[in-house]
């Protein structure tokens, strides 16, 4: 997952992005159909192929499984691999980018503390 | 059995060849885009396996046969291009053009040509040559698709379309591609508004293969990196450039392979190197960049 | 997606019923053509005047012959006009090969061309109705106003059969063309040469026949040469350039 700062994801990552969002959200139950990659392709005007690449991303991290000839399904406990995922994957990437600007202005950690309770207030 | 099977394929004109030594495979029911600069061989390839020319060397098989004078597959193709006003006759009305295209096609969607045909606002008993460029490419689209043919060949199929027509195009042409699933070749100036719909990108230079991958391996083949000179050409070293651009005292924006691990590129961004995607229809652009420098060049007076 | 199937007389038949639509230029050009010869012909096909102290006597013949001659010359033109890209390109736009497409173009013109034969004949007629009306029959000579329909048959088979072979010819022209540019300087220096040579008596031996089967079977075997030839020839032709 190279590219996933600085904007620009490949469409595919967003899709199973979204996906997670709609899983999180509880718009897609536990055990539930996931949307299949025709559905996804008709919705976002893109190829068949890529939604499907997204939805493999998914599956391959068992957030969703497959039942043959059914389609995709809302692992049991998809929300909580989510939330683990983007603890460990999104927000890790995201803080080491706020690291990397402090590092390069010479913010020490102290003074993002700061900042960290200034906007929280 | 792949749809299309070409192998060292060569077609020559005159002493210069538009196709050389080209070797590829398309399999069935994806959608391939075919982009390349002008005249690096899109349309002769086209038509060469659509049966139109003959290859001077090397093989090419539609559906297994030698496209040229196949009858299976002439009737199983359809080839449209920004030509198709010496193909169509010209004091034919609309509605006839359509009504005579579908005798041919037994796949012909009668009720998708005239939905299309009204949406679109056509007048049915306009004559094909007073179109114009936009309207003909849109009436051209209209026949490419409802055809139904299991080799689908669009070549510059937008050409003069607006943009709102152009997004209605794409989102018809996938509509019908996932509703009745065939094998689809576009070709297209317009990579970036094009590459969502493509499954496949087959890109040619000068006549020859430069990269025949699928849309989200050629999105991550490359990385762009902009810094320093000295840390930008270090992290380059024995790599492969595909453009670079220097601006500012001592900046530097290079375009390389994407051969990094992970670990590399968070210590190149801790060393002040800004990491971008890179485009498709950019990096399209620097894979088949002729070696003359860039047109800085033409404008440097020094 | 399954492929379809289909055959060669399918797409043949296709493509010349299509063939009526698409290339209706050409059918209008044969009717103002034969319209236009109808009304120029009102001046008399050929005339001859003597005369002597004082009295002139001036004969005018009229007859269907030059329009029939005419459609001759359409033909010729028609046959070389099917075989241009302009034509192919029409053909190829949907489902063909060369031979379907040889073949629908000599079928419409073997069409076209009877329906100009018989037409062109029976225009004769026409123009003697026309020149009754403007002459009042006084002035008219009774022999061979009246043409026996077996005559007229036999008029209009001729004709039939001489159109077919100038399309025939034209075909052929065409053809040569496509395959070489260099048949448009080469053709008209053979034809110089061969009419030195014999192309007279070539021309005789066809024509001078008084046995209509005998000329039919030289006419119909020279075209079938013409057209077959043409076919070979086209056979390894690109298209849609």
């Amino acid at each position: 997952m190279l590219l996933n700062i600085d904007g620009m994801k490949p469409i595919y990552v967003q899709i199973a992005e979204w996906l997670e969002i709609e899983i999180l959200h509880g718009n897609i139950g536990c055990d539930e159909k996931v949307y299949s990659q025709y559905q996804l392709a008709e919705m976002f005007n893109i190829n068949p192929a890529t939604a499907a690449k997204g939805l493999s991303l998914l599956a391959d991290e068992n957030i969703i499984y497959k039942k043959r000839g059914l389609g995709m399904f809302v692992a049991a406990n998809a929300k909580e691999l989510i939330l683990l995922k983007r603890k460990d994957q999104t927000l890790k990437q995201l803080l080491f980018g706020v690291l990397t600007e402090a590092e390069r202005l010479g913010v020490s950690d102290e003074e993002l503390f700061e900042m960290i309770k200034a906007l929280r207030n | 059995m792949p749809v299309i099977e070409s192998n060292e394929l060569t077609k020559t004109y005159g002493r210069l060849p538009a196709i050389n030594n080209l070797s590829f495979n398309i399999k069935e029911n994806k959608i391939t885009g075919l982009i390349g600069r002008n005249g690096a061989g899109k349309t002769t390839l086209l038509k060469t396996i659509a049966g139109f020319l003959k290859p001077t060397s090397g093989k090419i098989k539609v559906f297994s046969e030698n496209p040229f004078n196949s009858l299976k597959v002439s009737a199983n193709l359809i080839f449209i291009d920004d030509n198709m006003n010496l193909a169509l006759p010209s004091l034919l009305r609309l509605v006839d053009i359509l009504e005579s295209a579908g005798r041919f096609y037994p796949n012909w969607d009668r009720e998708l040509a005239t939905r299309l045909f009204d949406y679109f606002d056509f007048d049915p008993r306009q004559r094909h040559r007073s179109l114009s460029k936009g309207m003909r490419s849109t009436f051209n689209m209209i026949i490419g698709l409802s055809a139904r043919c299991a080799l689908t060949i669009l070549d510059e199929p937008t050409t003069g379309m607006d943009a709102a027509v152009r997004k209605d195009f794409y989102k018809a042409l996938l509509k019908d591609y996932i509703a009745y699933p065939r094998t689809i070749i576009v070709s297209s100036h317009l990579l970036s508004e094009i590459e969502d719909v493509l499954e496949d990108i087959l890109l040619l230079k000068d006549g020859e293969k430069c990269v025949h991958l699928p849309v989200s391996e050629l999105k991550e083949l490359a990385v762009g990196l902009r810094g320093r000179v000295n840390i930008i050409n270090e992290l380059a070293r024995g790599r492969q450039v595909y453009y670079s651009e220097t601006f500012g005292k001592d900046s530097i924006y290079i375009v390389v392979k994407n051969e990094f691990t992970e670990a590399a590129l968070q210590s190149a961004r801790l060393a002040g190197v800004e990491i971008t995607p890179v485009a498709v229809d950019d990096l399209s652009v620097y894979l088949t960049a002729r070696s003359k420098g860039g047109i800085d060049n033409v404008f440097k007076r020094n | 997606m399954s492929l379809s199937e289909t055959s060669l007389f399918q797409v043949a038949k296709r493509q010349y019923l299509y063939k009526f639509k698409a290339c209706s230029p050409l059918l209008f050009a044969l009717a103002v053509v034969q319209v236009l010869t109808i009304l120029t012909a009102q001046g008399g096909t050929s005339s001859a005047s003597t005369g002597g102290s004082g009295i002139t006597v001036s004969v005018y013949s009229y007859s269907s012959n030059l329009v029939i001659a005419n459609t001759i010359l359409w033909a010729f033109f028609a046959g070389f006009i099917c075989t241009t890209q302009t034509t192919k390109s029409i053909d190829f736009a949907y489902v063909s090969n060369r031979l379907s497409s040889n073949i629908s173009s000599i079928g419409f013109l073997l069409t076209a061309g009877i329906a100009g034969g018989v037409l062109a004949t029976l225009s004769g007629t026409l123009i003697r109705v026309m020149v009754f009306f403007k002459l009042g029959s006084k002035n008219i000579a009774p022999e061979n106003f009246f043409v026996p329909p077996q005559d007229l048959l036999l008029g209009c088979l001729a004709a039939i059969l001489y159109i077919t072979l100038s399309s025939s010819i034209g075909y052929f022209v065409g053809t040569l063309i496509q395959v070489s540019k260099a048949f448009i300087v080469l053709l008209p220096l053979f034809l110089v040469l061969a009419m030195r040579l014999s192309l007279g008596t070539l021309i005789d031996a066809v024509t001078k026949e008084n046995s209509l089967l005998l000329f039919a079977i030289k006419v119909l075997a020279i075209s079938v040469l013409l057209v077959w030839s043409s076919a070979l020839l086209s056979n390894r032709l690109e298209v849609r350039r």
